[in-house]
């Protein structure tokens, strides 16, 4: 239950009663049926986040002491040393564990402690034995042993630690085979995910978890597939990209909170970065020409699922009565895609994005204009200034052509504009 | 009450776990530092470092390429075993690359690319020595005025894996060599 709308129901329950909207009785029933909110959240976030901060220093600052690589201990002292501060924060998560296991606090820190401890003993045995970070794995090792940490303990700043150590792993250094392995360990945090899903949907922790595995997400994809995506990547993200903005259009939306969650925002900006990217023309001339860059079948049944995903997605947010048009960006630029290896000029493709970002553009605006938000009319700007800046430099079309262009489009937004004012006069003299 | 026990042979089952794991790591390096055959190696040090592991010059060997033994079919991300043998001055060097493990004598599993027709690029895997943070600079320096002539490591191996013990400039260590005056 989302703690902030039951504070704002009690705060309006006296209202409600003054005004015999309904009884005293049925405030008291009302209260009794959602039980105590607590207060002062504030003050306890506060706390949380200090006390989480500050296992993280203490825990990387011992990393660091350790790394100063102390020339008067021995082999067997680095031992003791590295086992003693492991112990020593595991008797700490027990003792969390059983004794203070209600305390947020306890538990963040405790977790986020521990899972510095278990990196700084590895580190210090590889550093005693001059291991090098092929053959020790020890990014790989450390998060494995952490993992339990988050299920055990419960803590949020564990899962994050977990997910960006993961990440770092799956994305450092020569990406082969055996790193697909990073999908199994992302898939790990899964039930712990699903379970703030299910039960804490409204905290601050599933919003930073949600951002932080939603980004990590993309960078492990990069990491893993960039390599045999080849010339469909650019679709590729576009439909990811989709997929991300209808699950926060599906799943997320309409709560008093939804804007905190990541999957709307990073869909719609990674589709717009697209977009634009795919609207120079030697972009699609160096990166997506078809003769120079064959695919594999591997990669059009990645397509071919994500269309069909998307698909079922517009098709459900249709259902609910929602704007489903952006989402139909994947099929544009499939088109375009298409076009593009038919079309021997090469130039059909890039003016189809050029055309499909202009559009995308006043549309933004003309949304923000009706809805009076202003913040939604400057993207929709800052777009359109992007595409004229990229334009206006573009050497692969001549003057006369970007000049004829530009002063045609400049016409039409006149035009639009004029049309505008006359048709709001009338309204109002209607009025 | 059972739930609870169960929790607690978890808890302490991934506490084990946890601390087994550097355990095992350190006797297993400190085995073969104990009872490993002992290499004298040349090397040409730089100085980088990591953030976790602190500061360390990075040992490249001057001895990385090797025939490729038994025409084995030496595919490029796959681990094959390096067999080291000593030269007439005592100095080790890597005389052959085979993928299947060798019965007897000294090898390395090590990452290898095929070079030319029957010779082989290794990647030796001992390539850092970690050093205290205010000496790694010194050391470096110390390294690229002897380049060449008197950078020496000794490497204990055994059963294909191999630990750096010790870096020699000339006859003394290099601990040694930043200490005198």
């Amino acid at each position: 239950m989302d703690k902030k709308a039951v504070a704002w129901l009690y705060r309006q329950l006296p209202v409600l009663v003054a005004k015999e909207i309904i009884t005293a009785e049925s405030a008291e029933r009302l209260k009794q049926h959602y039980g105590p909110v607590e207060g002062s959240t504030g003050t306890k976030t506060f706390l949380l986040v200090f006390g989480v901060i500050g296992a993280l220093l203490i825990g990387l600052g011992i990393i660091l002491i350790l790394a100063h690589n102390w020339e008067q201990l021995t082999r067997l002292n680095r031992l003791i040393i590295s086992l003693g501060l492991l112990v020593l924060t595991q008797i700490i998560s027990g003792w969390v564990r059983w004794y203070k296991r209600d305390s947020v606090i306890w538990r963040e820190a405790a977790a986020t402690l521990q899972l510095l401890m278990i990196g700084a003993a590895l580190a210090l045995v590889g550093q005693t034995y001059h291991l090098v970070e092929d053959i020790d794995s020890f990014l790989l090792v450390w998060m494995l042993l952490s993992l339990p940490l988050i299920y055990l303990l419960n803590s949020g700043a564990a899962a994050v630690l977990y997910i960006i150590g993961i990440t770092n792993w799956a994305a450092g250094g020569y990406f082969d085979v055996s790193k697909q392995f990073v999908w199994v360990l992302l898939g790990s945090i899964g039930p712990y995910y699903y379970g703030l899903l299910k039960n804490n949907r409204y905290t601050n922790t599933f919003a930073i978890l949600s951002w932080v595995l939603l980004i990590c997400f993309y960078i492990c994809f990069n990491a893993a597939f960039s390599n045999h995506l080849e010339r469909l990547s650019f679709l590729i993200y576009s439909a990811l990209f989709a997929l991300t903005y209808l699950a926060g259009k599906l799943w997320f939306a309409g709560q008093e909170q939804s804007g905190r969650l990541p999957f709307t925002a990073v869909g719609v900006a990674g589709s717009l970065i697209i977009t634009f990217i795919l609207t120079f023309n030697h972009v699609w001339h160096y990166f997506i020409d078809r003769d120079r860059y064959p695919v594999t079948d591997g990669a059009y049944g990645l397509v071919l699922v994500l269309l069909v995903l998307v698909t079922a997605g517009i098709v459900k947010l249709a259902k609910e009565r929602q704007d489903w048009r952006f989402a139909l960006l994947p099929y544009v630029i499939a088109l375009a895609y298409i076009v593009q290896s038919f079309d021997s000029s090469q130039l059909s493709a890039p003016v189809i994005m050029n055309g499909c970002m202009l559009g995308l553009s006043i549309s933004i605006i003309t949304a923000g204009v009706r809805r009076c938000r202003i913040g939604v009319v400057n993207l929709g700007m800052v777009l359109i200034a992007a595409l004229i800046m990229a334009r206006f430099f573009d050497v692969d079309v001549s003057f006369i052509v970007r000049g004829v262009v530009f002063v045609l489009i400049g016409i039409g937004f006149l035009v639009a504009n004029v049309v505008l004012v006359r048709r709001k006069a009338g309204w109002h003299s209607e009025k | 009450m059972k739930n609870k026990v169960l929790l607690l042979a978890l808890f302490i089952a991934v506490a084990i776990l946890q601390a087994a794991m550097p355990l095992y790591m350190a006797w297993r390096w400190e085995n073969i530092l104990q009872t490993g055959r002992q290499f004298y190696w040349q090397t040409a040090p730089i100085d980088p470092y990591d953030a976790f592991k602190g500061r360390y010059v990075s040992l490249r060997f001057k001895e990385n390429t090797a025939p490729i033994i038994d025409n084995a079919d030496i595919a490029s991300e796959r681990m094959v075993y390096a067999v080291i043998a000593e030269n007439d001055a005592g100095q080790a060097y890597i005389s052959g690359v085979t993928a299947n493990r060798p019965a007897q004598g000294a090898y390395v599993k090590v990452k290898a690319y095929r070079q030319f027709n029957d010779n082989a690029y290794v990647i030796l895997p001992f390539t850092r020595y970690y050093l205290p943070e205010d000496m790694a600079p010194a050391a470096e320096a110390a390294y690229r005025d002897n380049a060449g002539k008197a950078g020496v490591a000794t490497i204990r191996i055994k059963d294909g894996y191999g630990v750096v013990e010790q870096l020699y400039i000339g006859d003394k260590t290099l601990l040694e060599f930043l200490r005198q005056p």
